[in-house]
């Protein structure tokens, strides 16, 4: 057998085997939430108020708490993304400006997400004296996420050939109806897809919002923006620094299932929305 | 102003037979990113006739045409000299409505770019968005422009598919139906056949023979054949140099520059 056949098969295998480990590990983290979680999840535990920090009782307020959070960071993320990568894809034409633009959203990018909660932490609840609040909360993971949006809106508009522009321009339409009727579907495609890996991540995240959004206990529905909410992923933080009480653990474990099946059921009302915008698309 | 211009046609030496031009670009020089494209370009274009450039690849055809109607603004590193002339207004002023400007000149590009939309949809796309229209004037311009177009007896029945389900020569009529319905006074056609089979070139060029009785046709090809069929004015460039123009008759038949007559011949100059 000749060298080059044995490497290709080497290479090959690896691949498999690099592959196949990707899969065990989904499957064995998936089946673990599932396994355990699935004892505590009832009726009681979605629909009841959180008791005795967390041991028994249901998440209700953490479920309310975490989606009205995540609806509040689309909204505010969506229009600036579409409006930044519009900006950065038909205007910024200079291409020191366009590097600049570049360096900043990947750098926005690369923050660690407990930044986020201290910048929150010292800007808006002290110097701004807002208090803990899930709007800060909001508008913290819009900043957070808002450079995956650009980066997938703007590949999405950038993407399009630019015969497409010219001829809509050759028809005498003007720059912003160009935007409007031939870019911007296109865009609104390729920001969702940035909106679904955002909020996937956002609605996970513990560390932006723990110092600045959620109470852990004890906190219903917000009347107003400036009141703390419960979250999921804070509220598996403080069940499992309970680990000794089983009842706590059971429940941190359900709490996860839960905050998984948020994830995926935002996922695919993502993928839906972007099905019905892909009929009119280029 | 009109004294000025009768003038300059007077003291033209290459231009006898241009009475009216629509068009008069004069000096009219263009570099890319300090590369130049354009030199010194003095054209003058004829109502109602089809102007042809010709020319081989990287001549500076489509730069030219392509500054006309002001699409070659948004290229990055794009810088020019000398004016172009449209009915006797400069289209570089400053004051000028590019988006008007591109109304009444028209233009077609070499490949076909339909939008994602249905066939009706893409003929009215440029109109609609100028002048609001009801229904009914709807269909009858969708009607009237496919039937210049030459397109209207392949689609009537089905106005409402896609128009990328059409194939590339009906997508390309549909581009000049598009074009058409702007009743734009110039149409700039940058190589409109050279991605079609021959029988839809023939299709645009009996069309073009049609049109130009309403329109004023600039029509770049570097296919030699397709200029002696349908053009009543040639423009021979190569390098980005206007090298010989004036009637298809007198181009073809004698042609006083060298470069020119080997070019007809062999379709090949080395400028």
């Amino acid at each position: 057998m000749n060298s080059r056949k044995i490497i290709n098969g080497l290479f090959m295998n690896a691949t498999r085997l690099a592959f196949i480990f990707c899969a065990v590990v989904l499957v064995f983290l998936f089946g673990t939430i599932i396994w355990k979680g699935s004892a505590a999840i009832s009726i009681e535990f979605l629909t009841q108020p959180t008791e005795s920090f967390g041991a028994s009782g249901g998440i209700v307020y953490q479920i309310t708490g975490s989606i009205l959070m995540i609806i509040t960071t689309a909204l505010i993320t969506f229009p600036i993304a579409l409006g930044t990568a519009i900006y950065r894809s038909e205007y910024l034409k200079n291409p020191r400006a366009q590097n600049i633009a570049d360096t900043l959203i990947f750098s926005l990018n690369g923050i660690p997400s407990v930044i986020f909660g201290i910048f929150g932490l010292i800007f808006f609840v002290n110097i701004l004296g807002t208090g803990v609040s899930w709007f800060v909360g909001s508008i913290i993971l819009a900043m957070m996420i808002l450079p995956t949006l650009v980066l997938c809106a703007y590949q999405s508009i950038n993407s399009i050939p630019s015969i497409y522009r010219e001829s809509a321009l050759a028809l005498g339409m003007t720059k912003w109806k160009v935007i409007t009727t031939v870019l911007l579907p296109k865009g609104v495609n390729g920001a969702i897809t940035g909106l679904l890996i955002g909020i996937a991540r956002a609605i996970g995240e513990t560390a932006p919002i723990m110092f600045i959004a959620t109470a852990f206990s004890g906190v219903q529905f917000p009347s107003t923006l400036l009141q703390p909410v419960s979250a999921l992923p804070t509220h598996i933080l403080s069940l499992a620094q309970q680990a000794t009480n089983p009842a706590a653990l059971q429940n941190a474990w359900g709490t996860s299932l839960v905050l998984v099946f948020l994830v995926i059921l935002f996922s695919l009302s993502g993928l839906l929305v972007r099905l019905r915008f892909k009929k009119n698309n280029i | 102003m009109i004294q000025e211009s009768f003038t300059e046609l007077k003291d033209s030496t290459t231009i006898t037979d241009c009475e009216f031009p629509v068009l008069n670009i004069s000096g009219f020089s263009v570099s890319i990113n300090k590369t130049n494209i354009l030199k010194d370009i003095d054209l003058q274009v004829p109502k109602n006739q089809i102007t042809c450039i010709i020319g081989p690849s990287g001549s500076g055809k489509s730069t030219l045409i392509r500054s006309i109607n002001r699409i070659n603004d948004d290229v990055v590193g794009f810088k020019k000299q000398g004016d172009i002339h449209f009915q006797n207004n400069s289209i570089f002023k400053k004051n000028v409505d590019v988006a008007n400007l591109r109304k009444d000149i028209g233009m077609v590009f070499q490949k076909p770019c339909v939008f994602p939309k249905s066939i009706s949809e893409n003929v009215l796309f440029g109109i609609q968005h100028s002048k609001k229209q009801s229904k009914q004037e709807k269909s009858v311009i969708v009607e009237k422009y496919l039937r210049a177009s030459a397109l209207w007896e392949e689609v009537s029945q089905r106005l409402d598919e896609k128009g990328s389900s059409l194939s590339i020569g009906q997508q390309q009529r549909l581009c000049i139906a598009r074009t058409l319905a702007m009743e734009p006074q110039v149409i700039l056609l940058d190589e409109p056949t050279s991605s079609l089979d021959p029988l839809s070139s023939r299709a645009i060029e009996k069309m073009m023979l049609e049109l130009k009785k309403e329109y004023t046709i600039v029509f770049v090809t570097h296919n030699i054949q397709q200029a002696k069929r349908i053009a009543d004015r040639i423009v021979f460039m190569c390098e980005g140099i206007i090298i010989e123009q004036g009637s298809a008759d007198e181009i073809f038949t004698k042609a006083k520059h060298p470069k020119t007559r080997g070019y007809l011949v062999d379709e090949y100059c080395d400028c």
